[in-house]
């Protein structure tokens, strides 16, 4: 693992481009699917906070999960979900003290970040740099 | 090792199966109980195949999911007796769940359009990949099992009754292929295997969640506090964004 996903909230504008470029990189169902970063906005003054992923060392998620469907990716350093392990109980999404683990009704899906594969898309069009890909 | 599957060589590990093997190659072998997190069942059959081991004068039909690898192995997934034999399968299975459209999608496949057998009076659309049985377990409630044989064979609480050790989380639903295990979600209820659950409302928006039943039994299973289950995640990763915000105004940039 070369690189983090660095959030600095206290440079947030609260745009909520990060949730639109997550929701077109995880398309479900033909169309943009469930965001796995979510930026909270706060006002006055026009402000936002990211909440996305810690990719915990020792992740609750990981933790219940009984089929061993969420794995470390020692490549990115992100803990993936796999749909084909996965027997939708739900835990991880009951499990992880940050929210951060979300459950899609229509699609049937657990859904959370997976940094894309190491090229987080958030951070790519973040414009006041509060989430960063750093070295 | 290298195993042979259609004439092709592939690079396989101790303790692999075939099914394993050929699915890394990108070769689709049919399955209907194989699920990657659960343990390997062999129960539907549907992925056997021609094995042949080095020297060994005829090939064998084995089903995949079960086959381990060995060197030199040659596996042969669709000739004209392997077709044969999943035709048969699922022309039973097209008796048995004449609705379940995995099954007709798969027999349309095979060329069977309508089943040669005499369909179930009641068909349901249970194929008894027994998924919802294993997915139970992995969860830890143990609440269901096969049931019964032949065309009388089932999933089933234990003795037909309603199921006790049921915690209502719905893993058996949702992960069932072909639709076949009814929940019903209400406001505050969820009702599933005959029995109904009370549903957690979240401490902060009042939105239904888990049963009180699947929250007790993550407590226990996985150690964490109660209060992780009180609040749905969306309130939860609200909680989350102010946590951040009061470390960022105590710390101005």
């Amino acid at each position: 693992m070369s690189k983090r996903l660095v959030v600095t909230p206290a440079r947030c504008i609260g745009c909520r481009t990060c949730e639109i470029a997550c929701a077109f990189s995880h398309p479900a169902g033909g169309g943009p699917g469930p965001s796995r970063i979510r930026a909270f906005p706060v006002r006055p003054p026009e402000r936002g906070i990211p909440v996305v992923c810690l990719q915990c060392d020792a992740a609750a998620c990981v933790r219940v999960c009984p089929t061993d469907a969420l794995r470390r990716d020692d490549r990115t350093g992100a803990i993936l979900h796999s749909e084909e392990h996965c027997i939708l109980c739900r835990a991880c999404v009951a499990a992880c003290p940050f929210g951060n683990v979300g459950y899609d009704e229509m699609q049937r899906r657990v859904h959370k970040c997976d940094l894309c594969g190491g090229d987080p898309q958030c951070a790519r069009y973040c414009p006041s740099r509060a989430l960063e890909q750093v070295d | 090792m290298i195993i042979a599957i259609n004439g092709r060589n592939l690079a396989a590990h101790p303790g692999e199966s075939v099914l394993d093997v050929a699915r890394r190659g990108g070769i689709r072998i049919p399955t209907l109980c194989h699920h990657e997190g659960l343990e390997t069942w062999g129960g539907c059959r549907l992925c056997v195949v021609e094995t042949r081991r080095p020297g060994a004068k005829a090939a064998r039909v084995a089903p995949a999911c079960l086959f381990p690898v060995r060197d030199g192995l040659a596996v042969e997934t669709d000739t004209p007796r392997i077709h044969r034999i999943r035709a048969m399968l699922l022309d039973l299975l097209l008796a048995r769940c004449p609705e379940a459209e995995r099954i007709r999608e798969l027999a349309g496949e095979y060329g069977v359009g309508r089943t040669s057998f005499a369909e179930r009076e009641r068909p349901d659309k249970c194929i008894l990949c027994n998924i919802c049985v294993r997915a139970c377990a992995a969860v830890g409630a143990h609440a269901i099992a096969t049931a019964g044989r032949g065309a009388a064979g089932r999933v089933s609480p234990a003795f037909g009754e309603d199921a006790v050790d049921c915690v209502g989380c719905g893993a058996c639903a949702l992960s069932c292929p072909t639709g076949a295990i009814e929940m019903v979600d209400g406001e505050a209820l969820r009702r599933i295997w005959g029995r109904t659950f009370e549903r957690v409302r979240c401490s902060a928006c009042g939105r239904p969640a888990l049963t009180d039943a699947h929250v007790a039994l993550l407590v226990r299973r996985s150690g964490l506090p109660a209060e992780t289950f009180a609040r749905c995640e969306r309130c939860r990763r609200e909680q989350t964004s102010r946590r951040f915000l009061d470390l960022v105004t105590a710390v101005k940039p």
